[in-house]
This record gives C-alpha cells, structure tokens and sequence, in this order.
C-alpha cells in the first residue's frame, strides 16, 4: 500500500464514521413523535463535531485494579482493523489501496482483529458487567463470522474470483442482488450482526450492562470506540454494495458517486429499519445465529452453485 | 541509497520469529488467563506474518481467520468457567501478574506445595488456586526445554529445499482443484468428522423438553449472571482450613 492508498483509506474510514454519527443523529431527531423543524435537521450535519468532541472532552472513570496494557489496546486495535479494513474498498476500477486477488476473504479475516479489540476494552476494566458484555463479544464473532462468510458468498461463486474489483466488474449486466435475492437477504442479516447494529448489538448492549464495552473510557479513547462502531457499519455496507449492488457501475454519473450514494444509502437502511424490530437476548441472537442463519447459508450455497454452474457451462455468466 | 532485499527479507524474518517465540514465552509466564490466550493468539499472527513474506497468502488469512476466531472462543470458555473471571476476587492484575515464580517469592511463598505445619495468607491461597503455572513451573520448564531441543534437531537435521519459482496460478484455485481431487478423501472425511462433533455437540446440549419441569436447573453462567459470584474469600479460608 502506497501513500496514496493509505491516505484513500483512512479517509473513507473517517468520512464513514461521520456519515454514521449523522445518520444515527438523524434517525433520533425523526422518530421522535413530531418531526424536527429545519434547524435540528441541519444542526445534525454537525452532529459528528459535536458528539465527538463531548466524548473527547469526557473525563475518564479511575479504576481500581484495570489491566492497563489491554485497556490501552482496545481502542487502537478496534481502529486499526477498521481502516485496514477499507483497503479492498474499490471507489472505482483504479481508486482502491490493495487490489488484492483475496479481496473479500482479506475483508472477513481483518474483522477478527477488530472484535479482540472491543474484547480488551471490555476485559481490562476488570468488572463484572464488563466481563459480562467481553463474553457475549467472544461469542458474537464465532455466530457471524461463519455465516457472513457463507452469506457473501454467492458473489464469488459467479464471478469467480475473490477480488472485489473482479466481483464488481462480473455484475455489469445485470446485479447479484436480483440474481441472488437470498444471499442479500442473508447478508443483510448478518451485516447487523457483524456491524453491532440495534437488535444485536449485545456487546454493547444498551442499559441491562450499562453501555456494555468502552463504557469506562473516557477522553479521544470514548471517540475513538463510537467512531469506530460508526466506520464498521460503513465498512459493512460498502462490502455489500460491492458484492450485492454493483459497486461503481450506473448510468450518467461517476463510478466514485454512485458508489458513496449507494453505500450511504445501506448505511441508512441498517441504521434505520432494525428500529422497528425488538431486541434479542444473547441466547436468541446465538440460536437465530447457528440454527437458522447457518444451515440458510448452507443451503443458499448450495442453490447458487446449482444455479451457476448450468449457467457458467452455457456461457450467460464468465 | 539502495536497500538490501535479502537483508530486509532477514529483518522480517528475525522480526516475526522474534514475536512469535516472545508471545510464547509471555504466555507461559503471565498469571492472566486472558493473556495467556492473548499471547498465543499474538504468537500464532506472527507465524501468519512469516506466510505472508513466503507469498502464501492464502495459508497466511487463514492462519490469522482461525487463529483469532479460535483463540477468542478459548478465551471465552475459560472466562466461562473460570472461578471467578475478573470480579472482586481476581488477583490484582497491575501488580502480580508477571512471573508466577517469581512473584510467589516476592510474597514469601514457596511456589511448590506447602510443608507440614505452615500457614499462608488467604490472598497467597488465592493465588495458588488461581495461579495456571504456580506448581507447575519446575515440570514446565524442563521439558520445554527438553522439546526445544528435540525440535532444534529436527530443523537442523534435513537439507531443505530452496526454490525461486513463484507460484504460477492463483492459489486459491490450485487449493480447490487438489481438495476436490488429489485429497479429496480426506477431505470429505474431515467434514465427516466435522459433522460428528456438531452432532454430538447437539447431542450434550439439548434440552430435555418432555420432563421440562422436573430437570436439574442448569448450572448458571457467569455471562448470564450480572451480579457475579458470592462475595470474596468465602470458599477459600473454607479450602485452607
């Protein structure tokens, strides 16, 4: 990775954060009863400035006995498995930082890391609630990693190839989201999964552990960890968009746009709709997990390769 | 100025091999469970860093993939039946958590069994019973020692193979072709294996639904349990006396 590249990604990861603040700032100030007025709209746009400047300037809570070294690792691991992350991101053709030929495998390997961050943050306070929620973070990755894995899939198999430029190039005629309505349906699942978003968010999960992992830092480390959560759901979201929505390709303007449109647009869906649904306890997260999204998985790989191969044997698909 | 790529290839390779051996190292001697699978987690990233600079980059994902995912589940089973995974009862993890040896001796207490007679504070007490290597370091270290050079010997002993050629093909196809046709039988003969743990798995937990009622309660998780274990010291002077 040049200069170049690093810039590219460190940029998308930040600009993906913000958008995710401004999102999540949004979707509070509209599903309140009334809909805002104009200003609180527009003061949303500073909502990313604002929220991370409070946490910043939060003081930290002085522990008793934490474990400084893994405390201090959280935060910098969670940040930079997110942004190597968005090395296989391809804006267009050319405008990736590491056109690797294990692009999407490269993309779901680098996620690990950064849940052994979010396990550290939780872990080096050395409480009880903050076991709790290291606990469910362990038992989170082994649920998703399995079946979005298996969920992304069927992008691959017809496009043969693992590079995420190559995935995008195959789907020029025609989307794998219409060819392959199960495999998105899949992804979409457990995209919320592996991003933390509303009904599994567990690790973090909201008042029955008291904010879950991170709740302890204070200062940039805070910013850091919201931020973070925030890139994630576009790092998801931009890899959903290359294997499932065609990545840069449409009509009339540039592949770079199109691509941002469509990703902020995931980001909005995943920020938004699981509102409607109601939180899972750990053991109905696990059980939807291993009973129902994985043998689903299983089988969508298997329709997909009995759909391919007659296809790639008569030559619709390269 | 120019750099020399072998003396760069050496730098790497002493690099990674170094933080391999140190993460093993610290995850003999640490007293955190935690870290312990931490540093092997670390050791074994550092082994994929080495595949890495070989050009597989195909074993090298899936080294760090299984690696991370299955050190983190080790890492959960232990704080899940661990006694009592960082709550009020854990050792003091700033302090002594280094050198178990060592740091028995720095509290003035032998780290092998008691002798008849002698008394020990509650807190070394603790700490023997949650130590992972405190009796356990003097028949640790020989035959680590022993293995390293056995092992030494085995990697002195070959002349091995050197080639230039770099693979022509990307790797994942040549990996999928042999699966599926030179080891195809122990291919299918894993997922077998596979598919028998997943069955018995199953088997062990289910839950009996027809006598529901009458079922032992099921032992309580501390994941489950945000109050945590029964207040310190309890089971443990009850242990000493």
């Amino acid at each position: 990775m040049n200069v170049s590249g690093a810039l590219l990604v460190i940029s998308l990861a930040i600009g993906a954060a913000a958008t995710g603040a401004m999102l999540s700032s949004w979707i509070a100030a509209w599903s309140g009863l009334r809909p805002p007025g104009a200003a609180a709209t527009l003061a949303a746009l500073g909502a990313p400035f604002a929220r991370g400047a409070r946490l910043a300037s939060r003081p930290g809570r002085t522990l008793t006995k934490p474990d400084r070294l893994l405390r201090a690792s959280g935060p910098v691991l969670a940040a930079g498995a997110v942004v190597l992350a968005y090395a296989v991101v391809p804006l267009a053709p050319a405008t990736i930082a590491l056109d690797l030929h294990l692009g999407l495998f490269y993309f779901i390997v680098i996620l690990g890391p950064l849940m052994v961050g979010f396990m550290n943050a939780g872990w080096g306070v050395n409480g009880k609630l903050d076991v709790v929620a290291t606990g469910r973070a362990a038992a989170h990755i082994v649920a998703y990693e399995v079946t979005f894995g298996f969920a992304v899939l069927g992008g691959p198999m017809m496009a043969q190839t693992l590079s995420t430029v190559g995935i995008v190039e195959a789907q020029r005629h025609v989307w794998f989201a219409v060819l392959q309505p199960g495999s998105f349906a899949l992804y979409a699942v457990s995209a919320l999964f592996i991003a933390y978003r509303y009904p599994f968010d567990l690790p973090f999960g909201g008042p029955e552990i008291a904010g879950g992992v991170g709740r302890e830092y204070g200062g940039i480390e805070r910013a850091i960890i919201a931020g973070v959560r925030h890139a994630l759901l576009g790092a998801v979201a931009a890899i959903g968009v290359v294997v499932f929505l065609g990545g840069w390709l449409g009509p009339v303007l540039p592949g770079p746009v199109w691509f941002v449109v469509k990703t902020v647009l995931v980001m909005s869906a995943f920020s938004a709709l699981p509102l409607l649904l109601p939180r899972l306890r750990l053991d109905q997260m696990l059980a939807l997990a291993w009973k129902g999204l994985l043998p689903a998985s299983l089988a969508n790989i298997i329709l997909v390769g009995l759909v391919t191969f007659p296809a790639a044997a008569l030559g619709w698909i390269p | 100025m120019t750099v020399d790529p072998g003396l760069v290839a050496w730098l790497v390779f002493g690099l990674l091999g170094g933080i391999s051996v140190a993460a093993a190292v610290g995850m003999t001697i640490t007293m955190s469970m935690y870290r312990a699978g931490l540093a092997l987690m670390i050791s074994f990233l550092a082994l994929a860093g080495l595949f890495f600079q070989l050009g597989a980059d195909l074993l090298g994902l899936i080294q760090v993939m299984m690696n991370v995912a299955g050190m983190s589940l080790m890492i959960l089973f232990m704080v899940m039946l661990m006694m009592d995974p960082g709550g009020e009862m854990m050792w003091d993890m700033a302090r002594q958590m280094h050198m178990p040896g060592i740091g028995a001796y720095k509290m003035g207490m032998p780290p092998g069994g008691l002798t008849e007679g002698e008394t020990r504070e509650p807190e070394a007490q603790m700490m023997v019973d949650m130590a992972m290597s405190t009796g356990q370091v003097r028949f640790a270290l020989p035959i680590s020692v022993v293995s390293t050079i056995v092992l030494g010997f085995i990697v002195a002993r070959p002349i091995w193979p050197t080639t230039l050629s770099v693979p022509s093909r990307e790797a994942v196809d040549v990996v999928g072709e042999l699966l599926l046709s030179k080891y195809m039988i122990a291919f299918e003969g894993a997922a077998l294996l596979i598919v028998s743990g997943i069955v018995a798995a199953v088997m062990l937990g289910r839950r009996e639904s027809d006598d529901h009622e009458s079922a032992q309660p099921a032992i309580p998780s501390v994941l489950d349990d945000p109050v945590g274990p029964e207040p310190p010291g309890t089971q443990h002077r009850a242990h000493t006396s």
